[in-house]
């Protein structure tokens, strides 16, 4: 994978914890969940897998996760304390 | 004016049959669509080549040969169309269903077909199936092909052997003669032929109308949902043990919408739930219900489908005969017409069978194979 | 507020609250209709003001809060509109579904790219993305940024990129200056925009972002870039957007005639001038109707409201307002779709990738076409190309283009097939019987 990832900006400072395929997360206020995905600090040790990419805006629905147990694209849907997101490579790409 | 041996009309999987049949024995055919490729029935259906779903009889005969030629076809052209036996698997859940099954294995099996009657240990063949399977009946050589992949070998195939296709053109008009039919397209090009095949299925009642004549076809819809790819093992084709009974059965009723379960992965890790059947005209939308209760019959087969994600949900239109046969031959009154309909939703299993059956009708003069139980005059 | 006497108030669902929804919600409420209101993105504006989630209250949500008769629902995916006026959506506990008068979609457009070798890969994405990004996401990439592809669109995204921290190393415009002098005198008629636009490349030149006008990426490699010149910039994240194409997706559940735009290079809804589809109920107004620009699409939702009550009671519509300046947006947009279409590449490699959802190539479908075969159904059936995900929203256009290619017309846009987005089966189960 090329690039050196993703940092917050606006960051408030404040931040809500969040599981991720069962380890706890620290990630900014405000994020949307593939934010908090592609920012996880695991990412970069390879403990977290983000979810392919493309659009950010729910069009090519290849960031889908489950969070809290229901399906929904990652880009589209708001990061909240206690979120449980799971990504799972198998699915679409 | 262009002059063939035959004009087949309809690309999908029976006019692609029959062309390549035809063409194979030496005939020169063009084939003709309305739309594009395959763009009627085949292109709705899953790609069922089934013995288990049909009761001891002419259509298991049929379907047991057209599986023969299948694997014929596979061997002589090459396999770009999925084309699997990877076997079906049919599953009973009470004790009712049970003996209805293994009384179902033992008819095939004195018909010479390879089916066996399992009270256990089918988890190696199917993991997924739910708890409250009783039984299985399993067809190791039933298989399932992606059909408009099989529409397109074959129109590829007779394209580069010098067949013309004619994509987006209805018939305008067919004037049959004595020793010809004069055919003119939408376009404006006129075709005379010394035959005319109709693999119009459902539709084929809309073309023979301005001749006076019709084949007692009706379209009876199904719907189909695709599942996307996920983590959930569908080796063979799966059907309850109600699909059969939905498949063969041959009354109308006018409002009644059967549902029975019926599940496949593709190739491409898609998984195809199937089935309805009901008479609503030419009405191909979706009904939503309908989609929840076919899901509904496939969760209770194989329950882990409940966390995989719907992509698709579609209807097509089967080719309904009455009497549950196609209906292959000349057309009485217009007997350089050839007809080949009726298939209902064994269109795939029977199509190589039913290329064979038209070209030995053109080629060699048989027109009454099977006693003539195909015939469309059986309905005079 | 009150309707005609002794008649209910007609209820109206409104699609979409980008500036043409926003503008379609206020009219509808205004004449006395009640509005119900579905978006998918968790907060209203749609892509052109997207906001994060904590920010405070839109104006329409403050609205919203405080008024009877708009229910709004952000953050719920339609998963199909049906001619009959009933939207399928997905609710607390599955697929739901309600009934409405008339429906008015106004779901926007999204950016794609031609197939380019190499793609898609990891660190690449459209560049609306990378405006998501920053301002709805809350994350910028760290890095070399590269933003590539056609049009004015580039500037906007590179400018808010820098804005939000980002490092933009190259703007690469297929596009020529000329192509923008030509625009300019256009330009004079949205003296707003074209103030912000020159503005932003002001900005840019002067936090030294190089903008390359006439170059076209020719090949990505791994975070490299390769130019129609056969220069290599290396990027850690690159944004490609060559054009925007109508977001058509519910309209078509519902049967809506869609039409092929060969200017625009994309499938939009066939609608009247004031967003009336070919089914009685369904309206479509902004870029549904074809890439004009968010000016164009708020004054569609002003133009559609009096149309969808007099329809629904039977009258004629007064004459509509601003038809001249529609006209001349629709003329602006026009020419920069002309320029755009100019400067394309006709002849993408055949071993591009066309459909990412499937992988799908460049090849398989112009083998399909030699056969004869123009409609995208039958292109999709034996290619796979719409079979993905994403349901061939990204390749419907470019499997478009090679049928043109071939001198054929496009026939017949992908039919939707049902759920517009997908849902588990567990959910779709627990929908109403």
């Amino acid at each position: 994978m090329s690039g050196q990832g993703f940092r917050p900006v606006r960051d408030s400072g404040e931040r809500i914890m969040v599981a991720i395929d069962g380890v706890e997360h620290e990630v900014p206020v405000g994020m949307s969940v593939l934010a908090a995905l592609l920012c996880a600090d695991a990412v970069a040790d390879g403990r977290v897998i983000p979810p392919d990419w493309f659009c950010g805006i729910g069009q090519c629905q290849r960031c889908r996760v489950r969070i809290n147990g229901r399906e929904a694209a990652a880009c589209q849907t708001p990061a909240r304390p206690g979120d449980v997101i799971e990504t799972r490579e198998n699915w679409s790409g | 004016m262009a002059h063939v041996d035959a004009v087949v009309v309809g690309s999908g999987i029976i006019g692609s049959f029959v062309a390549l049949a035809l063409h194979e024995r030496g005939l020169r055919v063009m084939v003709v669509d309305r739309a594009g490729l395959a763009p009627g029935t085949s292109r709705s259906s899953d790609g069922n080549l089934l013995c288990s779903d049909k009761s001891p009889g002419l259509m298991l005969e049929l379907s047991h040969r057209s599986l023969q030629a299948w694997h014929r076809f596979a061997e002589r052209y090459g396999n770009h169309c999925e084309f699997d036996p990877k076997g079906s698997t049919v599953v009973a859940r009470s004790p009712t269903e049970a003996e209805g099954l293994a009384e179902l294995v033992r008819a095939q099996q004195a018909d010479g077909i390879d089916c066996r009657f399992l009270e256990s240990g089918w988890e190696a063949l199917e993991p997924h199936l739910g708890p409250d399977t009783v039984a299985v009946g399993h067809w190791p050589g039933d298989a399932q092909v992606q059909p408009m992949l099989a529409c397109y070998q074959i129109a590829r195939h007779l394209r580069e052997a010098g067949v013309e296709y004619r994509f987006y053109q209805a018939i305008e008009q067919l004037e049959p003669t004595d020793d010809r039919v004069v055919v003119t397209l939408a376009g404006g090009e006129t075709v005379t032929a010394g035959h005319v095949c109709l693999c119009t299925g459902i539709w084929t009642n809309e073309v023979l109308k301005p001749l006076g004549l019709s084949v007692p076809i009706e379209p009876r819809k199904g719907h189909i949902a695709v599942l996307e790819r996920g983590d959930v093992a569908v080796n063979s084709k799966i059907a309850d043990f109600g699909y059969q009974a939905a498949a063969e059965s041959t009354e109308i009723d006018g409002t009644a919408v059967q549902t029975a379960a019926i599940i496949e992965a593709t190739r491409s890790g898609t998984i195809l739930c199937g089935s309805s059947r009901e008479f609503a005209g030419f009405d191909m939308t979706v009904n939503m219900e309908t989609v929840q209760r076919l899901l509904a019959d496939c969760v209770g087969v194989v329950p882990d489908l409940a966390r995989l994600r719907v992509i698709r949900a579609y209807a097509g239109l089967r080719p309904f005969s009455r009497d549950g046969l196609p209906v292959i031959g000349p057309l009485p009154g217009a007997e350089r017409v050839i007809v080949a309909t009726g298939h209902e939703g064994a269109g795939h299993g029977l199509a190589a069978i039913t290329g064979e059956i038209v070209a030995e009708t053109l080629a060699e003069g048989i027109t009454h194979p099977y006693g003539g139980r195909l015939h469309p005059e059986r309905f005079l | 507020m009150s309707s005609d006497a002794g008649q209910p108030a007609p209820c109206v669902s409104v699609i979409g609250t980008g500036p043409a929804g926003e503008a379609a919600i206020r009219g509808l409420l205004a004449r006395g209709a009640r509005v119900t209101v579905f978006d998918e993105q968790p907060r209203t504006g749609g892509n052109i003001s997207r906001i994060r989630a904590t920010a405070p209250a839109t104006p329409l949500e403050a609205l919203a809060a405080e008024s009877p008769e708009l229910i709004l629902r952000s953050g719920t995916r339609v998963l199909s509109v049906e001619s009959d006026g009933r939207v399928w959506f997905e609710g607390g506990d599955g697929a739901e579904q309600a009934s409405f008068d008339a429906i008015v979609l106004a779901c926007g457009a999204y950016d794609l790219h031609d197939p380019v070798p190499g793609l898609p890969a990891r660190g690449v994405t459209s560049a609306g993305a990378l405006q998501a990004l920053g301002k709805g996401h809350g994350i910028m990439p760290r890095g070399r940024i590269i933003i590539a592809g056609s049009g004015p669109f580039l500037t906007v995204v590179a400018a808010g990129v820098v804005r939000a921290g980002g490092t933009v190393t190259h703007v690469i415009d297929r596009l020529r200056r000329s192509d923008y002098a030509r625009l300019a005198p256009w330009g004079l008629g949205i003296p707003g925009n074209s103030l912000e636009f020159m503005q932003k490349r002001r900005w840019l030149a002067r936090a030294g972002v190089p903008i390359r006008y006439g170059a076209a990426v020719a090949a990505v490699g791994d975070g490299e870039l390769i130019t129609d010149a056969d220069e290599r910039l290396a990027f850690d994240h690159l944004g490609l957007t060559e054009r925007f194409v109508p977001q058509t997706q519910l309209a078509r559940t519902a049967g809506c005639r869609i039409q092929y735009d060969p200017v625009g290079g994309y499938w939009a809804v066939a609608t009247d001038s004031l967003g009336r589809s070919s089914q009685p109920r369904i309206y479509v107004i902004g870029e549904g109707q074809g890439i004009r620009g968010w000016r164009h699409a708020q004054l569609s939702g002003e133009r559609v409201a009096p149309a969808v009550l007099s329809d629904l009671a039977g009258r004629t519509a007064a004459r509509p307002t601003g038809e001249w300046r529609r006209r001349f947006l629709i003329g602006f947009a026009r020419g920069l779709e002309r320029a755009q279409a100019r400067r394309a590449r006709q002849t993408p490699d055949p071993d591009a990738v066309i459909c990412a959802c499937e992988g799908a190539r460049v090849r398989a479908v112009d083998q399909a076409v030699a056969l004869g075969l123009a409609d995208l159904s039958s292109i999709k059936v034996v290619t796979r190309c719409g079979m993905g995900p994403c349901q061939g929203r990204y390749c419907e256009a470019q499997v478009s283009e090679r049928i043109r290619a071939a001198g054929l017309e496009p026939r017949g846009a992908l039919n939707q097939r049902a759920f517009s987005r997908p849902l588990s089966v567990a959910e779709v189960l627990n929908g109403p019987r």
